[in-house]
């Protein structure tokens, strides 16, 4: 066996940024190309893409909720510096630098605690109050622009290193809607029971979830999961829910029902967590 | 197969590599079948990517596979393409042949 060791640092930062922790099958990959006889330059090219790829897709998860904050944040934030300057006339400079910070800090909020579980304009409204407690009078108290400096670009800093990490971390898996063997007990498989209008039981398979419909011949079961032009994937999470706790066939007429709940992504997501979690 | 439906390019070539592995369809194996056939260096990411988003389609399903010592104790996740796989890539192949034929500047390799 090869025992040749891939880059250190590239390992690192794809471990404590949780790529390897949800994907193992991808950090076995690389370590076997890697044993293969591929350089360190491939490895670490393949490393920055998995971790690229992970920034684009947080970035493209969270934006209507980032651009949300940055607009209810920016607003107040700029009436404040408006007024401030008017009525205390304090330098345009500072306050600019103050507003891009907060700015900053904005977009920070709803990554770090993901679902936005504070309303935006009050933790904006936070922010504001304690960035200028303690950067306003280190200002105007000392009126030492190093300082003010200073004290800005650590923040900043701050700021943009929580930003880094945290639009790098790997996005958290989607459940999965086909759930795992042994579903069935008897089967093996996932399978849906489905009792139709004669009284006939017939079997749903994801695999073969079309085939399986216009085979029974049934014009209630055609209507249930085609009528109202449902895609294959809300199909077969349609099949998916109505396996969840079943020993029993569930009829053709509450398939409708079923595809209805199949559409909603939410429900699906909190059955599979009731079920598998 | 309804509009919208067809594969893009790299998902293709993903997908066939995935039907003409059969039983051996991995990362690794994926990504060495494209690379040999089509020339072109791809990442492990961009395969898992297509992988995912196909699995999530219902075009191919994956099963884990046994932990190896040569891959530090991970296991492989194989992948398999489902029959509606099979028929998206025929539905893409049908559509691509038809816009295919009937060009004189591309037939015999004439630019």
């Amino acid at each position: 066996m090869n025992s040749r060791k891939p880059p250190r640092l590239a390992n690192l930062l794809l471990e404590r940024l949780r790529y390897f922790e949800r994907n193992e099958a991808l950090a076995g990959d690389l370590q076997e190309e890697f044993a293969s006889g591929r350089s360190g330059r491939w490895y670490w090219r393949q490393a920055l893409q998995v971790i690229g790829r992970g920034v684009r897709r947080n970035v493209a998860s969270d934006w209507p909720g980032l651009i949300f904050v940055i607009l209810v944040g920016y607003l107040p934030q700029l009436c404040c510096v408006l007024l401030l300057r008017r009525y205390l006339a304090l330098s345009p400079r500072w306050l600019g630098n103050a507003a891009t910070a907060l700015v900053y800090v904005s977009l920070v909020v709803p990554l770090v605690r993901r679902r936005m579980k504070l309303p935006p304009l009050r933790v904006n409204a936070f922010l504001l109050l304690a960035y200028w407690i303690i950067l306003l009078p280190i200002s105007i108290a000392f009126d030492s622009a190093p300082l003010t400096i200073t004290a800005e670009a650590l923040i900043l800093a701050a700021v943009l290193a929580v930003l880094g990490v945290k639009l790098a971390e790997c996005p958290k898996p989607e459940p999965k809607w086909v759930a795992p063997p042994l579903f069935c007990a008897q089967c093996d498989e996932i399978v849906l029971q489905v009792e139709l209008t004669d009284g006939r039981v017939i079997f749903l398979r994801p695999e073969n979830l079309t085939g399986s419909i216009l085979a029974a011949g049934d014009d209630g079961l055609v209507w249930a999961m085609f009528g109202r032009g449902a895609s294959i994937e809300t199909l077969r999470r349609a099949l998916w829910l109505g396996c969840v706790g079943r020993e029993q066939p569930v009829k053709v007429t509450d398939l409708s029902a079923l595809v209805d709940e199949a559409a909603d992504k939410e429900h699906v997501q909190q059955a599979f967590i009731v079920r598998w979690e | 197969m309804a509009r919208g439906d067809y594969l893009g390019e790299f998902e293709l070539m993903v997908l066939l590599a995935v039907i003409r592995l059969e039983d051996d369809a991995y990362g690794v194996t994926i990504s060495r079948e494209i690379e040999e056939r089509s020339g072109r260096e791809v990442s492990l990411g961009s395969v898992y990517a297509a992988l995912e988003r196909m699995e999530e389609k219902g075009l191919v399903t994956s099963r884990l596979g046994d932990p190896t010592a040569a891959r530090g104790g991970r296991a492989k996740r194989f992948f398999r393409a489902t029959s509606d796989g099979i028929g998206s890539a025929r539905g893409t192949q049908k559509a691509l042949v038809n816009l295919w034929r009937g060009l004189p500047q591309l037939d015999g390799g004439r630019a």
